[in-house]
């Protein structure tokens, strides 16, 4: 008997057969005992496999199955091939970055955060008329205090909010070695400034840069994605600390000590001025990164405010270390970073780094009213958002900007 | 058709084709919620090209299916057994096995149970398959077909080798014993 005959002996117990052969194998199987053997072994494993019981459904199933309805719970993947051993290591790594940012989170005080994972930040007293200056073209940094050479390889960065009540009337120093200063080519005479809350009243001018129009508008080349998954998010924010982790190394990265205030030698970096020099008339800033007429309004007021009361800086004092600040980016590694930690949601941004463009996040609940571009300095103004108003992280708080060769103005509109 | 219905219709025969393709009753319950889980979630889009149960005992063997590869890719990884079964012909048969009792300790109370459970365990997976949905499940050969992706004259023949396989390995058990 061939396996031709025992496939059709199959077929035959299943009634698959057609007629024709169904006829043929009932005639040979009725002059053949090895036949009628052979098929019923085929129709004893048949009923043996049949004869299996049936099971209820287990108890609770249903409810269990409910239970993961209700959690909107998918399927187990499929696709999950960590290797058994390997899952102790990745859960326990997991558990490490988790707590190490729990640990930052509760141990750092909240005035004394960096503004930057790359860089630590220091802010100075309220009525300091915070100033500072940020000069793409060259390879120095100076303030009040003296200039620093890029060698030193720092940054500064500086912002402030207006409202007193809001912890504002400060400036944030950023200092680091090497990473976004020298990628910046930050700083050398003092020229690019930031301006904080009094500056509005005082309009002590800053730098003898007059924004200028021209330039083409900067635009971010990509929106912001506003969910992840949990998974997304983790690895994400294990590969920023892994990241800047690295950074810290690779810069020598410090935190300034808490009340330490002022521009001495051992802050190399600082631009920021304690008694600003008379500040430029800022020119009107662009409307088109607005959305509404209202909001239009409110830019060219706080514009004219910005610009028309000048005032003397207010001696400065011990300063507190803010949340406020603007924070100058120039590559995506340190844009990244800094957005998770800054707690921003959604994705940042990306601009064409490659062309020359840096960004600039004020974290705080600011607005973005104008960014300005000139032939020899970009403008950008920022203003404190009132409490009805709802921020957009990805569009208030980011602006583009070309970086070279540009001398950034950054201007805190808000009105006192 | 209400999902309330297709539950009570289906839950209780995905449980059982789960249970005899995995052998025990955990990995079972594991197999059937996930197919009742995408069952559920892709009902508003089931057409009515086949049979109701047809289409959930495709989504319960492509769900094991899955779940073998999955365990197969571990397995892959791991330096650690994941239950290797050997039979007397020396050929290793791998198949996933929660940790409990096989059905043969367990569930089965019968021996004659528990030995045709084994032995269907030993069967490749496509093989498995087909028996229990012809045996069990008394789907036709187009209907297996269907739901494995294989052609008419394929399961017909791929039916009988694992029949004359399990006849071989219960007939074996039964010189043993």
């Amino acid at each position: 008997m061939n396996d031709e005959t025992r496939e059709q002996l199959s077929a035959y117990i299943d009634g698959a057969l057609p007629d024709g052969e169904r006829r043929e194998l009932e005639s040979r199987l009725a002059a053949s005992a090895e036949l009628r053997g052979a098929l019923e072994d085929l129709r004893s494993v048949s009923r043996a496999v049949k004869d299996l019981p049936q099971e209820p459904l287990p108890a609770g199933f249903m409810t269990r199955f409910a239970g993961r309805r209700a959690r909107g719970e998918a399927p187990r993947a499929d696709w999950v091939f960590l290797p058994p051993q390997a899952r102790p290591l990745v859960a326990a790594l997991s558990v490490g970055v988790i707590a190490l940012v729990i640990w930052n989170k509760v141990t750092v005080p909240p005035e004394e955060m960096p503004m930057h994972p790359a860089e630590a930040a220091k802010v100075y007293a309220p009525g300091s008329a915070p100033v500072a200056q940020l000069d793409l073209t060259r390879g120095m940094i100076s303030g009040a205090s003296g200039s620093v050479s890029s060698d030193a390889k720092s940054l500064e960065i500086a912002g402030a909010a207006a409202a007193p009540e809001r912890a504002a009337d400060k400036m944030a120093v950023i200092e680091s070695d090497g990473g976004l200063a020298t990628e910046m080519k930050a700083a050398a005479n003092g020229v690019a400034a930031v301006r904080g809350a009094n500056a509005r009243a005082s309009g002590t001018p800053i730098a003898a840069q007059q924004a200028a129009p021209g330039a083409a508008e900067p635009q971010l080349t990509d929106r912001t994605r506003l969910s992840m998954t949990e998974e997304e998010r983790s690895a994400r924010n294990e590969q920023m600390f892994a990241q800047l982790e690295g950074q810290k190394k690779e810069m020598g990265m410090r935190v300034l000590p808490k009340g330490e205030d002022g521009v001495d030698e051992n802050h190399r970096g600082f631009l920021g001025l304690r008694e600003p020099p008379a500040a430029p008339a800022l020119s009107a800033p662009r409307p088109s990164l607005l959305k509404s007429e209202k909001k239009k309004g409110a830019l060219a007021s706080a514009a004219a405010d910005t610009a028309l009361a000048p005032k003397p800086a207010a001696p400065s004092a011990a300063g507190r270390l803010a949340p406020d600040a603007a924070l100058v980016f120039s590559d995506a590694g340190s844009l990244a970073s800094s957005w998770v930690l800054l707690g921003l949601p959604g994705e940042p941004p990306s601009a064409d780094f490659a062309g020359g463009r840096v960004v600039v996040i004020k974290p705080s609940a600011t607005k973005i009213l104008s960014v300005t571009p000139g032939p020899d300095a970009v403008t950008v103004v920022f203003r404190s958002l009132s409490e009805d108003e709802e921020s957009d992280p990805a569009k208030d708080r980011v602006a583009p900007l070309p970086a070279s060769p540009k001398t950034v103005l950054i201007y805190d509109a808000s009105p006192r | 058709m209400t999902e309330a219905e297709f539950l009570e219709q289906t839950a209780g025969p995905v449980y059982n084709l789960a249970l005899r393709l995995t052998g025990n009753r955990a990995d079972a319950e594991d197999v059937a919620q996930d197919a009742l889980l995408r069952a559920v979630r892709a009902l508003p889009g089931f057409r009515g090209d086949s049979q109701l149960s047809t289409w959930a005992y495709r989504i319960t063997v492509n769900t094991w299916k899955n779940r073998v590869r999955a365990e197969k890719r571990r397995k892959f990884w791991s330096t650690v057994s994941l239950g290797l079964i050997s039979s007397q012909d020396g050929e290793t048969i791998q198949d996933v096995k929660a940790d409990e009792p096989a059905l043969d300790a367990e569930l089965e109370k019968t021996e004659r149970s528990a030995t045709v459970q084994k032995a269907l365990l030993k069967l490749d997976e496509n093989d498995r398959a087909i028996v229990v949905l012809r045996e069990i499940e008394e789907k036709s050969y187009e209907e297996i077909g269907e739901m494995l992706g294989l052609g008419q004259g394929t399961v017909k023949s791929r039916l009988f080798r694992a029949r004359a396989k399990l006849k071989t390995l219960l007939t074996q058990t039964a010189a043993r014993t």
